[in-house]
């Protein structure tokens, strides 16, 4: 076997089946140039997973999955608006459940550009100040805010997994037209244009 | 004494204990990449555990020439999720598998704007190579066949990509 050339990134990109893989092992078992040359690749991938996982991640409280799953049950029963009724049954998280309940939320089914229903919703405060996007499954989605002059925002790639739904949430201090799901590879999967109240 | 090279040292010479030591001072990261791949937690315990094993037992795997011990394990287990997940998945369709079976975990707003502000030095076609084989995790194959384009040239963008992404990454002290 040659020395091997572009097969070194495609090894330590993942690119390769498992006999292709086993055919490189062979070979630098013997062939120290590249064995040298592979190991630039595979800290090059690498450092990319590391920038996938070690920046700090932002704060973000405790209790948003309860006020946020109370809050998809209020929308999904139907009860926007009788908001009052739940203050009676708020618990130690009452006073941010009361915040996130009192800010009239509204919420919306994303659809493909085509104009089909996905198993997709986004929930959001009617000023635009917070967005909670819920989905069936672990989707690879990234969420993108666009904003009114067209500007395409990236704001999460994470879902946390509940139970059998996936909820990111996310909040914003800029004017969103529509939030977007794209898939890995930038094509959007699903959108919706949330109605926002100015203020 | 550098620890990292003494451990890449014991490694390479299969001494005792090298295993359990890698594995203590590695074992978050490795996981968190399995983990990027497969989804879970268990099954990126599972995946590592079964990465290193298979590592520990051919002789020569790894050569201190190769570079720091942790990116080629790093990658070692990588490939094993990638090689689970695509055997797992083989019976979904194409088309499905790149918003089905690729969820990503630890990765916030600010480090996807770094990631994509390091891919957007790249030209298009080599970010499309990358992006597809590094979040949907196909093959060389399975990438020409989604992009229509011959194999060779899938081969050379993704070379060139993650070179030009070496150096744009190692500018911004990731690697």
């Amino acid at each position: 076997m040659n020395h091997l050339d572009q097969e070194t990134e495609l090894y330590a990109l993942g690119m390769l089946d498992d006999c292709e893989r086993a055919r490189i092992d062979e070979h630098l078992a013997t062939c120290m140039p590249c064995t040298v040359k592979i190991g630039e690749a595979e800290s090059a991938v690498a450092a990319l997973i590391d920038s996938s996982q070690q920046r700090p991640r932002q704060r973000r409280t405790a209790w948003w999955p309860v006020a946020a799953a109370a809050a998809f049950a209020v929308a999904a029963s139907g009860l926007l608006g009788q908001n009052i009724a739940m203050h009676g049954a708020l618990g130690a998280d009452g006073a941010m459940l009361a915040t996130l309940v009192d800010s009239h939320f509204n919420h919306a089914q994303f659809q493909t550009p085509g104009g089909t229903s996905i198993a997709a919703k986004a929930i959001y405060d009617r000023h635009g100040k917070w967005y909670e996007i819920l989905t069936d499954g672990s989707p690879a989605w990234h969420v993108v805010f666009v904003r009114p002059d067209g500007t395409r925002d990236p704001a999460a790639v994470e879902f946390v997994r509940r139970g059998a739904a996936s909820i990111v949430y996310l909040t914003s201090t800029e004017p969103v037209r529509s939030i977007e799901l794209e898939d890995p590879v930038g094509r959007v999967v699903g959108s919706v244009r949330p109605v926002l109240i100015r203020e | 004494m550098n620890e990292d090279r003494d451990l890449e040292a014991a490694f390479a010479a299969h001494a005792d204990g090298a295993l359990e030591e890698a594995y203590r001072r590695h074992a978050p990261a490795l996981q968190a990449a399995a983990r990027h791949v497969l989804g879970t937690a268990g099954d990126a315990r599972d995946c590592v555990h079964d990465a290193l094993i298979r590592v520990w037992s051919k002789e020569g795997a790894y050569r201190p020439e190769r570079g720091a011990l942790r990116a080629f394990l790093m990658v070692c287990v990588r490939n094993e999720a990638i090689s689970r997940k695509r055997s797992d998945v083989r019976h979904v369709a194409t088309e499905e598998r790149a918003a089905l079976a690729t969820p990503i975990f630890g990765i916030d707003a600010a480090e996807r704007v770094a990631i994509r502000s390091a891919l957007s030095t790249l030209p298009r076609e080599q970010r499309d190579v990358i992006e597809l084989a590094y979040w949907g995790d196909f093959t060389q194959a399975e990438i020409a066949s989604r992009l229509g384009i011959p194999l060779g040239t899938i081969k050379s963008r993704a070379a060139l990509g993650l070179r030009k992404l070496a150096r744009t990454l190692n500018a911004q002290d990731f690697a």
